[in-house]
């Protein structure tokens, strides 16, 4: 005790000297007094180094002991290089404890011991750093604080651990609980100004959708009306490919009209006689002409001499049947005319009769060469 | 010892009860934690200054929690709660840095 006393008298002057000298001196004296002080703060710890467990196990209820043992401490703490910091601490928790939780929010203690050891903090680390003479210092602190640690997990029933031991077990509570509730909930723990923003982006993102269905559909129902267009397109084609088919002689052809009928059995017929008659026919609108087994087109001719007629190079002979599709009437008519075709063959010593049909049949068809010089003329559009 | 396994078994026992937090506490529940964490890591570098007390522990994680929820529920009554929110975290782990120094210093020295 005599050992402890004396180290603790001279701490106890230092502390006064400090407290003397103010708070906002303790930094500066806490930073130079390894010049001087610390020799006294070092033999000191030689003497407590035997005695690590009381050193730090005194330090946990200071507030409860006596004014004697508050001096113990004193030279306990004072090997960890918190000498100025102790004597604020110890008159705070003992004349104002509300005061100092309430101020600082944290167990170290007065806001003046907060601010000394932050401050007090990078000037320690830069010495040691740098400089040799703080590094000599080093050794006993670790010690101190390894000890400390380690005393301080050892499971002891204390009030300290147990109420330690309570709000640690709130705290991974609450730490797990928010963990969990941030994860699944993302907007229910929003404010509303995130939320309001949330919407609006959100609407937005939806007309922007909106917009694009509306021009995709558009786009959808042009292509769709094209493809309607082709299709007339191809019906159109179709159907002009079919009347072409027709008028050329390519497809065989069906539908009212009449028959004319040639007798010539002295051969008094002219091939001019029968383009006569076939001129009359085209007049009257017939639509598809067959004369014996070929079909009369554009392209056909009649050729050869008197009584021996040749279409498109082809020999005919009598009977001449000529088949027409048209109006019947306006055919038979067309043909009977005084001085017209009919007249023309009789006066040439044949005969002949037309009979008009409901229905002709026009079989006979034309294999039509393409084009070798003729080329379409290409649209201007 | 005992505060390791109280916080084990804190989480354990979140993991196993699941609990929801109410629609009201949500926006104060994160900054508390924080605080706590605060509290927590003042109370172990005080233990290693030595002068670690467990009424100023339980006073100031209580205070420090209680006064940053205080802090947020003021700042959305005034409608600045997120940047106050913002604010305490920052403070907050100001704090919990320097503690946090302190504390390497003691254990390692650098």
């Amino acid at each position: 005790m005599p050992d402890d006393r004396l180290p603790s008298d001279d701490l106890a002057d230092q502390v006064a000297d400090d407290v003397v000298d103010g708070p906002a001196d303790d930094p500066v004296a806490d930073v130079h007094e390894p010049d001087d002080g610390p020799q006294d703060a070092r033999s000191d710890e030689a003497v407590d180094a035997h005695l690590p467990t009381d050193a730090v196990a005194t330090p946990v209820v200071p507030s409860d002991e006596t004014p004697g043992d508050l001096g113990d401490d004193h030279v306990d703490a004072g090997d960890a290089l918190v000498v100025p910091a102790v004597a604020p601490v110890d008159d705070a928790v003992r004349t104002a404890p509300a005061e100092d939780a309430s101020e600082a929010g944290r167990t170290v203690g007065t806001p003046e011991d907060g601010t000394d050891d932050t401050l007090v903090g990078p000037d320690d680390d830069e010495p040691a750093e740098g400089t040799a003479q703080p590094a000599s210092l080093a050794p006993a602190p670790t010690r101190t604080g390894w000890r400390a640690l380690g005393h301080a997990m050892a499971p002891r029933a204390t009030r300290a651990q147990l109420g330690a031991g309570v709000l640690c077990a709130l705290l991974g509570f609450a730490v797990v609980v928010q963990v969990r509730q941030n994860d699944e909930t993302a907007l229910a723990g929003l404010r509303q100004s995130e939320l309001v923003r949330i919407l609006d982006e959100t609407t937005e993102r939806s007309d922007e959708l909106r917009r694009e269905v509306t021009e995709l559909r558009t786009e959808r129902d042009a292509l769709d009306s094209g493809s309607d267009g082709q299709a007339a397109a191809l019906d159109s084609l179709r159907r002009s490919a079919i009347m072409q088919g027709i008028l050329s002689g390519r497809l065989p052809a069906e539908g009212p009209g009449v028959q004319v009928t040639l007798i010539d059995p002295a051969g008094d017929l002219q091939p001019v006689t029968m383009l006569n008659l076939l001129e009359e026919l085209r007049n009257a609108g017939a639509e598809a002409i067959q004369l014996g087994d070929h079909r009369i087109t554009a392209s056909s001719s009649f050729t050869g001499t008197k009584g021996h007629v040749l279409v498109d190079g082809v020999p005919l002979r009598t009977p001449y049947v000529w088949l027409a599709i048209g109006d019947p009437s306006t055919l038979s008519i067309a043909l009977q005319i005084p001085g017209g075709a009919m007249a023309t063959v009789r006066r040439a010593g044949a005969t002949g009769t037309v009979s008009e049909r409901d229905l002709v049949q026009v079989t006979a068809t034309r294999v039509l060469l393409d084009p070798r010089y003729a080329t379409p003329v290409q649209d201007e559009e | 010892m005992i505060a390791v396994i109280g916080l084990v078994v804190g989480v354990v026992a979140g993991l196993a009860l699941q609990p929801t937090v109410p629609a009201e506490l949500q926006p104060y529940l994160p900054i508390a934690v924080v605080a706590a964490l605060d509290a927590i890591f003042g109370g172990v570098r005080a233990m290693l200054d030595g002068i670690f007390d467990d009424r100023v522990f339980l006073i100031s994680f209580l205070s420090n929690v209680i006064v940053a929820a205080l802090i947020v529920f003021l700042g959305d009554q005034l409608g600045v709660g997120s940047q106050l929110s913002t604010a305490v975290v920052v403070v907050l782990g100001i704090r919990i840095f320097s503690n946090a120094a302190s504390i390497r210093r003691h254990l390692f020295k650098a």
